[in-house]
């Protein structure tokens, strides 16, 4: 055995807690990324040697640099991801369709559909007065003023979902564009033998955004390329990258690949959230609204017709609104032009309100499904205010239990700078013995040279 | 263990942060609103009952101000038929001086005095509330009363003047607040009896009686009614002059009658629920109304007969006192017994315009108990308790404390700050 052999194992040793210092500070460097993975060296034996038939230890060396990381967070967490991001960009969406129904308040529809009904009831008090006329035919104007901003507001969010939509698919492509790319570079070095942790991170965190937008399914293949799927369809691999986009049949939203051929079955992240309220939620509000504003519509006229005008001489047969459709709500231009040709009297003598009180009477009348139309309305604004509420409380407690998977991921994979220095301690301190050791080592070697001297 | 990263930490902290801010965002929103609910995610169903309760207070608003209105009508109606009460006794005090003998030469300054009340009463009976005429019913193309072409007679200048103005005083009751120039001035004929309900088909049943015209002069009015079907009538009428020559008959379709099946009472009249209707020629002077409400169809003989109010109405009864006191020609008892008639009808009118304003004070009480109710649980509903708002408002604000102290004193913290 031959003094050379401590230098060897010195110098071994130096090199192995150079690169474990190396990876520490890789981890310091990193701790707050939140998509990077602490790494970790693996420290093992380097080849024993026998010699003068005992087996002599040769020194340490790095095995391998591991990532921490655990698949079934990751999975858990990406199906919470896409739960979540559809709730939330949901109640983000009912927000602004609550905004437009300022309920309760004076200037909610509710409201005006009272005072419209009550300014019936007033004008049946003295039915030939200009200025109660005047606030029937005002009372109707407010409020096709607010329907008409309520329908155009919702047509304004579809519109806005639409190109939102259209801009989450660029997003889309460009990241299985770029699942693609990492997949390609991951899958040659893992050829190559060795784990590119780094890559490994890029792609996890890719993948975790597109988890964010829709539903997917990741699976992986032999030379560890991720095979994505979108809401059923394949997405991407090593080789390819399918490139999506937004089709409107029928005022209903669907994502297929860009040639057509497949349809996505989205099912969650906020690209649901966004197609599911285009074609379904909101078209729901404004034919709820549409079915209250109908049978008002239908209801008055059918009244109002029966009626004599306050003219000379009186007509009958008028109808009080011209008709209703798609959140415009037009009043009689002879009406408008002319407030005597509102028609409130039964026998065409200027006093008699009767008409008026029918009409009246029409808002505690049960004219749709069972409800008053103002019951019908507060109805609506329920159903708009329960869908908010059932949408937060999803997105509140798969926020939590999101909170607890990322807890969970970062007690596994997040760096703890407190670890990192006691691990730089005890890589500086081996490196310090290391060094050490070549000092004893060449002492050893000056004190056998001297003996030759 | 669980291993704790430092991203673990700093998450954490973010995560209370966030959550109290929150809350204390929503706790803001309702002080500085007073409100508990702002929107309807903040309480659906508590917002679907802030609605209704909303629009109940804006109808009993509304309810209220008819009420008002109505009752400002109301008193117009018994000014004026107090002021009408107040000429009739006048007249009635002048008549009675009328028969001493000592004022047989006054006979003219008499007939003067009538004059003047005649034209007073005239004047109340055109009064005008609001734009509105108090006697013409729902009719208010002009005035109600006035004199005829040729000056001789007062009539009714309208078509109709029975017409009655109703208002809502709650979702359920209409409240009729006019008197109508046909209750107050009208002669009303009332058709009593019973109708055989085992009559055959096309027997007609036949009552008549004397009316007069504005002048007096007397003519007979036929009424027949003729069996079309089970329980339903054809009812046509002729109006008869002294010399039985038809001066007025039923217009081109006769009335259709239907009683009820089952209980015997009128159930429509031309398929109008009104069973009165108003029979005027101008160019005789003849207007009443015919009023069939207390007709029946009974299980026995058919007994019908006719009634009137009055000979004649008010007006004319005047004009024919004060034409004749100036001719020297002193008012018959039938005359006088005419005024003293309408005396008391206007104050039996006085005495249901009175009920009528009753009405509306004790349902405008009711409304506003209810308005109050109403309001008392909207605002249990709506309004925020701003003394335990503002109690947890400062809870969380000190949690919010504690927590950006404790970040404040952990997380710039790690083994670093002792190597």
């Amino acid at each position: 055995m031959s003094l050379s052999r401590i230098f060897d194992i010195a110098r071994s040793s130096l090199a192995a807690y150079q690169g474990a210092l190396d990876v520490t500070s890789h981890n310091v460097a990193n701790a707050a990324n939140e998509n990077y993975s602490r790494q970790r060296v693996n420290l093992s034996t380097t080849n024993p040697q026998a010699l003068a038939g005992m087996i002599w230890g040769t020194g340490v060396k790095i095995d391998q640099i591991t990532r921490a990381r655990n698949q079934l967070t990751d999975t858990q967490i990406r199906n919470n991801n896409s739960t979540y991001n559809d709730s939330s960009q949901r109640s983000e969406i009912l927000s602004q369709v609550e905004s437009l129904f300022p309920e309760p308040s004076d200037m909610g529809i509710s409201s005006l559909i009272n005072s419209f009904f009550n300014s019936w009831n007033e004008l049946a008090v003295t039915p030939n007065s200009p200025t109660l006329r005047t606030n029937v035919v005002q009372a109707a104007q407010k409020l096709s003023s607010q329907v008409q901003t309520v329908y155009q507001g919702l047509d304004e969010i579809k519109s806005s979902l639409l190109e939102d939509a259209k801009s989450k698919v660029q997003t889309l492509n460009n990241l299985l564009k770029q699942v693609q790319t990492l997949n390609t570079q991951i899958s040659a070095s893992s050829i190559a033998g060795a784990e590119n942790n780094d890559l490994l991170d890029q792609r996890d965190a890719v993948i975790d955004q597109l988890s964010q937008m829709t539903n997917i399914s990741v699976s992986y293949n032999s030379s560890n390329a991720a095979i994505i799927s979108v809401g059923g369809v394949f997405a991407a691999d090593q080789n390819v990258s399918v490139e999506f986009k937004i089709s409107s049949t029928n005022d209903n939203l669907t994502l297929t690949t860009s040639d057509g051929s497949n349809v996505a079955n989205v099912q969650g992240g906020e690209l649901y959230a966004e197609l599911d309220s285009y074609s379904t939620t909101i078209n729901k509000y404004q034919n709820n609204l549409n079915d209250v504003m109908n049978t008002l519509v239908d209801a008055v006229n059918s009244v109002h017709s029966t009626g004599y005008t306050n003219t000379n001489p009186p007509e009958t047969g008028i109808d009080f609104f011209d008709g209703y459709q798609n959140g415009i709500l037009k009043i009689n231009d002879k009406i408008l032009s002319d407030n005597n040709n509102i028609a409130v009297s039964a026998d065409g003598t200027g006093g008699n309100g009767d008409i008026a009180l029918k009409i009246a009477d029409l808002n505690s009348q049960k004219l749709l499904n069972g409800s008053t139309i103002a019951d019908s309305y507060s109805n609506l604004v329920s159903n708009i205010g329960n869908d908010k509420v059932s949408a937060d409380q999803v997105a509140n407690s798969t926020q939590l239990i999101l909170q607890q998977l990322q807890d969970q991921k970062n007690s596994y994979s997040g760096v703890s700078v407190d670890e990192e220095m006691t691990n730089v301690i005890t890589y500086q301190r081996s490196y310090d013995a290391s060094a050490k050791l070549i000092t004893v080592a060449d002492q050893m070697l000056q004190t056998v040279l001297n003996l030759v001297q | 263990m669980k291993r704790i990263s430092d991203l673990s930490i700093s998450n954490s902290y973010l995560n209370n942060i966030n959550l109290l801010k929150n809350q204390l965002s929503t706790l803001n929103t309702q002080i500085s609103t007073g409100k508990k609910i702002n929107k309807p995610s903040d309480s659906p169903s508590g917002t679907s009952q802030i609605l209704r309760m909303n629009n109940q207070i804006s109808q009993m608003d509304t309810f209220t101000s008819n009420i008002q209105n109505g009752l400002a009508f109301v008193n117009e109606t018994s000014f004026a038929m107090e002021s009408i009460q107040s000429e009739v006794v006048n007249v009635l005090t002048s008549l009675t001086s009328v028969q001493n003998a000592a004022n047989d030469g006054n006979l003219s300054s008499f007939a003067d005095q009538i004059d003047l009340s005649l034209q007073s009463i005239l004047n109340f009976a055109n009064s005008e509330y609001d734009g509105k005429y108090i006697f013409s019913g729902t009719d208010q193309s002009g005035k109600p009363y006035g004199y005829t072409a040729d000056g001789k007679s007062v009539e009714v200048k309208l078509n109709d003047v029975s017409g009655e103005q109703s208002i809502r005083l709650s979702p359920n009751v209409l409240q009729k607040i006019n008197m109508t120039g046909q209750e107050v001035f009208g002669t009303i004929v009332k058709q009593d009896g019973n109708i055989d309900v085992n009559s055959n088909i096309n027997d007609v049943i036949s009552n008549q009686m004397n009316i007069y015209d504005a002048e007096g002069n007397q003519y007979t009015l036929n009424l027949n009614y003729t069996k079309t079907a089970a329980n339903t009538y054809s009812l046509s009428y002729d109006i008869l002059d002294s010399s039985n020559n038809s001066i007025y008959s039923t217009p081109p379709t006769a009335k259709t009658v239907v009683f009820d099946s089952t209980t015997g009472a009128m159930k429509s009249l031309d398929g109008s629920s009104s069973f009165s209707f108003n029979i005027n020629d101008s160019s005789k002077k003849i207007n009443f109304s015919l009023d069939l409400s207390s007709l029946e169809e009974k299980n026995s003989s058919s007994s019908v007969s006719l009634s009137a109010n009055q000979k004649n109405d008010i007006f004319n009864t005047l004009i024919l006192i004060r034409d004749n006191l100036k001719n020297g020609i002193k008012p018959t008892d039938e005359q006088v017994q005419i005024v003293k008639d309408f005396s008391a009808r206007i104050v039996n009118n006085l005495s249901a315009n009175g009920n009528i304003a009753n009405q509306l004070n004790d349902t405008s009480d009711l409304i506003t108990n209810q308005q109050t109710n109403v309001e008392v649980l909207l605002s249990q509903k709506q309004n925020v308790d701003i003394a335990k708002a503002v109690t947890q408002l400062q809870n969380m604000n000190y949690t919010l404390d504690m927590n950006y102290k404790l970040a404040s004193m952990f997380l710039p913290q790690s083994l670093l700050d002792y190597l």
